[in-house]
């Protein structure tokens, strides 16, 4: 990328890019479809053979001129391997479609790229890998190798033979390098091995999930079939041979009832989810950094193999008449849907899968969108990055402050800098938003997680439970994503133990023998509600409230508390109703857990429920975490920050309006409400100007339908405010949530207006 | 990495080194009520002028408060509240000595900090036998100087040791 007019180039760099890209559409589908006709008829389809190569080849004409060497040099590869299949040399193994597949895909990645930055440099490196396993397969097919070429990295010691890449600029490294010291696995590599394996078999897993509802859908049972397919790809490439094996088993069982066109039965969906789990486990162990042990390996890949040699037998009985009539209207029709998907979203054909349920068609549509937003241009980011970046949008606003409410301004009339400092508001606002958007990811991965969950509690209790996922696209803050499973699978665990009711007991009741788990997420009014329902046996007030009795949380005259006081008790630390503790919950443990971690989020958790139609969970988190709205008070020299939200009004009380009793418990009747007031100078045991209510202020707030007022001497203003902890050395500060730093650099304590109200009721009871 | 990179990389290993081991039995001194403290330099990050401190409440009484460190919020210990010693007004000789153990900054309100100084080990004696108040938990030994004695705290116990009733 030297010479040149940079806006031509840059023309020229945007038309090769969006060029390619299209190619690459119209080449990834003919590889599979390859794949399928080489697989079914054992024969190479010269039609097709020839497409890919002269796609190939036109990729990499484009790319010369525009001297992207990576991209050269492996489609070059690419090409010579094309050949010798043209040429009738040697059979197409699935192995090679993988590489094929993952060649293009590795030039997907540089477009990006180059996109990006307008060259390829920095992925030399990468290139040479991929080159590597091309050249080592082209040896392998021409010594005839038929057994290795699974194992591309089994270490081929062919030198690199007809190189003729023009590596001008000197970065390119030879591959005789590669060879000594076997494959240069960088770490980077590993990280994205990982990265993309978790995808990989989370996809795995959720069309497994889908399978087994739909067990005769080919299109199901191929993405299942396609994840195994580039999980064992790339496990097999950084030479984890276990992890290859198992995934292999997988990948032949869904093949051969693909193949047979038979449906995938529960045992073999079980048997093929112990397989994920088991592969989970080693990439999580990888990705520790420890070689992984793979327990229960051995007997996976037995069970599995002999699930798919009972398969087997079927197929001398005509089914391959049957399958050879019914291959050929199929193929063509392969690669068009394929292209579709990449233009835009495309709803599956609902043709013959009558019982989808929602949560599978939500995945599959999203999945379908992750491939359409693939092509819009995304970028990996280090996660550290964008947290670094927020910290400084979060100085960013507050020196902004410092600037705006600077008090050397105070009293002088500056309109031109006024108006340069609403600017200024306004592009750091923007910039806050952006910031924030940016590390906001969809619920998806955590809702489909709770896919199978719900499918092996529903197994352990014998229960039939169907879950459904409604809002799967809605997107939060990365870190409630990190907070909000545990808290949801509570939940869910909950509903399926607690709430549902055994089959016979729904019939009896008159409800349908299924019984239905939802689980809704959806934005309202800057906050993120996630709604976990049952329509099981609902909760027993009765029975909750003997309990609170029985461990003195209660007193019996309570008894006339409204339901949702009663339930909320099931937050109580050590709360359980259960009869019977079941491995799945019932020890008392959980509720409390769910309601700290959503606190933790400063977000609310609601319980409504109906004796014999079921309970919902109401999760409500506000969106952003680090910056909120806030009224700043002040009282004597002291500055506290009250969250927006809760403040309801603010009032000058008259002398009519206050009541006091005799403890000394001070009133104020607002229209009507008697509201407690609480004199923030008491509370905190600082000066304060005023002692009078008359002379100051009181700002009612309110959380939770429970309001009080609060007494300060005046309100300096509303601001925008970065919370930062208090530092975890003081501990948990009593009604105080948090701190923020003021436009002056002074810190102002962040009142906890939830506390604080249930502090004072505690002084009210 | 160049060949370049890697010497400049191995000098600055080296110098770090170095830094550990000059940062040895150096210690800061400063004074309290007319006596002389020191504390290991390796836990000093910084030494700042007397700021703002934001009260904040149900705090034990030598914890001052908070107090902004360009952007960074970190505690401050009135260290004459945290021996029992009497109050003193602030005054512009007044200084925080921010100290960072375990991951955790906090600063230390002393009334003047005097110097840095290297006290040997063969220099500093154990703390005295005889325990009189609270106060000794803290002393980690005595550190002679010539004819004068600087009293040698440690700074773990200093922030973490908390009788009972004084948890935090």
């Amino acid at each position: 990328m030297a010479n040149g007019d940079y806006e031509e180039k840059l023309e020229m760099v945007k038309y090769f890019i969006n060029d390619s890209r299209e190619l690459l559409d119209d080449v990834e589908p003919q590889i599979i479809a390859m794949e399928e006709k080489a697989l079914s008829t054992g024969e190479i389809d010269g039609v097709i053979l020839n497409a890919i190569f002269r796609l190939f080849h036109s990729l990499k004409g484009s790319a010369s001129f525009l001297d992207l060497q990576t991209i050269i040099s492996v489609t070059h590869e690419a090409e010579t391997l094309l050949d010798i299949f043209r040429n009738g040399q040697a059979a197409v193994k699935p192995a090679h479609v993988d590489l094929l597949i993952r060649t293009t895909d590795f030039i997907r990645n540089i477009l990006d790229v180059v996109e990006q930055q307008l060259s390829d440099e920095g992925y030399e490196d990468s290139a040479a890998v991929i080159v590597d396993d091309l050249q080592k397969t082209i040896a392998n097919v021409m010594e005839g190798g038929t057994e290795e070429e699974e194992n591309i990295n089994a270490g081929c010691d062919l030198p690199a033979a007809e190189e003729e890449q023009p590596g001008d600029e000197g970065e390119y490294i030879p591959t005789g390098n590669l060879d000594d010291m076997g494959l240069d696995i960088t770490p980077e590599i590993m990280k994205h091995f990982i990265e993309e394996s978790i995808e990989i078999l989370d996809e795995a897993e959720s069309a497994l999930l889908a399978l087994e509802k739909a067990p005769g859908d080919n299109e199901i049972a191929n993405r299942a079939f396609r994840a195994f397919h580039s999980f064992k790809g790339n496990s097999g490439f950084l030479g984890y041979a276990d992890l290859e094996e198992i995934s292999h088993h997988a990948e032949s069982l869904l093949g051969q009832a693909r193949d047979l066109q038979k449906p995938c039965d529960p045992v073999a969906i079980s048997f093929m989810l112990i397989a994920l789990d088991i592969l989970r486990d080693g990439i999580r162990q990888i990705d520790l950094g420890v070689t992984p042990e793979l327990s229960g390996k051995a007997e996976v890949c037995t069970y599995l193999e002999k699930l798919a040699r009972e398969m087997a037998p079927a197929e001398d009985q005509g089914l391959k008449e049957k399958e050879q009539a019914a291959a050929p209207p199929e193929k063509p029709a392969q690669p068009e849907v394929r292209q579709e998907k990449t233009s835009q979203p495309v709803k599956e054909p609902n043709g013959e899968a009558s019982v989808k349920s929602s949560a599978e068609q939500e995945a599959g549509d999203s999945k379908e969108r992750q491939q359409v937003s693939g092509q819009q241009q995304a970028i990996r980011v280090d996660l550290e990055k964008l947290d670094k970046l927020l910290d400084l949008v979060g100085e960013l606003v507050i020196s902004e402050a410092m600037v705006a409410n600077n008090p050397d301004l105070r009293g002088l009339q500056l309109d031109r800098f006024e108006k340069a400092v609403l600017q200024l508001d306004k592009i750091t606002r923007d910039i806050q938003e952006v910031a924030m958007s940016m590390r906001m990811i969809p619920l998806s991965g955590t809702f489909r997680k709770m896919v199978r969950l719900v499918r092996d509690l529903a197994q352990k209790a014998n229960k039939k439970v169907t879950l459904e996922i409604t809002g799967e696209e809605t997107e939060v803050d990365k870190t409630i994503i990190e907070q909000i499973s545990d808290p949801l699978v509570h939940l869910i665990r909950n509903a399926v133990d607690h709430g549902i009711e055994s089959a016979e007991e729904r019939l009896a009741a008159g409800k349908p023998e299924t019984g239905r788990v939802s689980i809704e997420a959806k934005h309202s009014a800057g906050e993120v509600w996630i709604v976990v329902e049952d329509d099981g046996k609902g909760l027993d007030r009765d029975r909750i409230f003997n309990k609170a009795v029985e461990k003195g949380l209660l007193r019996s005259e309570d008894r006339d508390l409204k339901d949702e006081e009663v339930f909320k008790l099931i937050f109580e630390p050590g709360f359980s109703t259960a009869e019977k503790v079941s491995s799945i919950s019932g020890r008392g443990v959980g509720m409390d857990v769910v309601k700290r971690n959503i606190e933790k989020l400063r977000g609310k958790v609601d319980v409504r429920s109906r004796p014999g139609s079921g309970t919902m969970f109401a999760v409500r988190i506000p969106l952003t975490l680090a910056i909120i709205e806030g009224m700043v008070v002040k009282v004597g020299q002291n500055r506290y920050t009250i969250p927006i939200n809760s403040i309801k009004e603010s009032l000058q009380p008259k002398e009519g309006q206050i009541t006091r009793t005799p403890d000394n418990l001070e009133l104020v009747s607002i229209r009507g409400e008697l509201l407690p007031v609480i004199r923030l100078h008491e509370l905190y045991q600082v000066s304060s100007n005023f002692r009078r209510l008359t002379d100051g202020i009181l700002i009612v707030v309110e959380n939770e339908e429970k309001k009080c007022s609060l007494f300060v001497d005046e309100v300096i203003g509303q601001q925008q405010i970065v919370i930062k902890g208090l530092s975890s050395y003081l501990g948990h500060v009593k009604s105080i949530s948090g701190c923020a730093i003021l436009g002056d650099g002074d810190i102002s304590m962040i009142l906890d207006i939830d506390d604080l109200i249930n502090s004072v009721e505690g002084v009210l009871n | 990495m160049s060949l370049k990179e890697r010497l400049d990389a191995d000098l600055l290993e080296d110098e770090y080194e170095e830094d550990e081991d000059t940062q040895e039995d150096k210690f800061l001194t400063f004074i309290l009520c007319q006596e002389e403290y020191g504390i290991e330099i390796r836990h000093v990050t910084e030494i700042i002028g007397i700021q703002n401190i934001t009260e904040v409440p149900d705090m034990p009484h030598y914890i001052k408060g908070v107090i902004n460190l360009r952007g960074k919020v970190i505690p401050v210990m009135d260290v004459r509240l945290r021996f029992g010693l009497e109050e003193r007004e602030y005054d512009d000789r007044t200084c925080i000595i921010v100290i960072n153990i375990d991951e955790q900054s906090v600063g230390l309100i002393v009334d003047r900090v005097s110097e840095v100084m290297d006290i040997p080990k063969g220099e500093v004696e154990p703390p005295p036998k005889v325990k009189r108040g609270e106060s000794s938990r803290f002393i980690q030994g005595m550190g002679k100087v010539g004819d004068r004695v600087k009293i040698l705290l440690n700074a773990h116990q200093l922030l973490f040791d908390f009788n009972k009733g004084e948890e935090m």
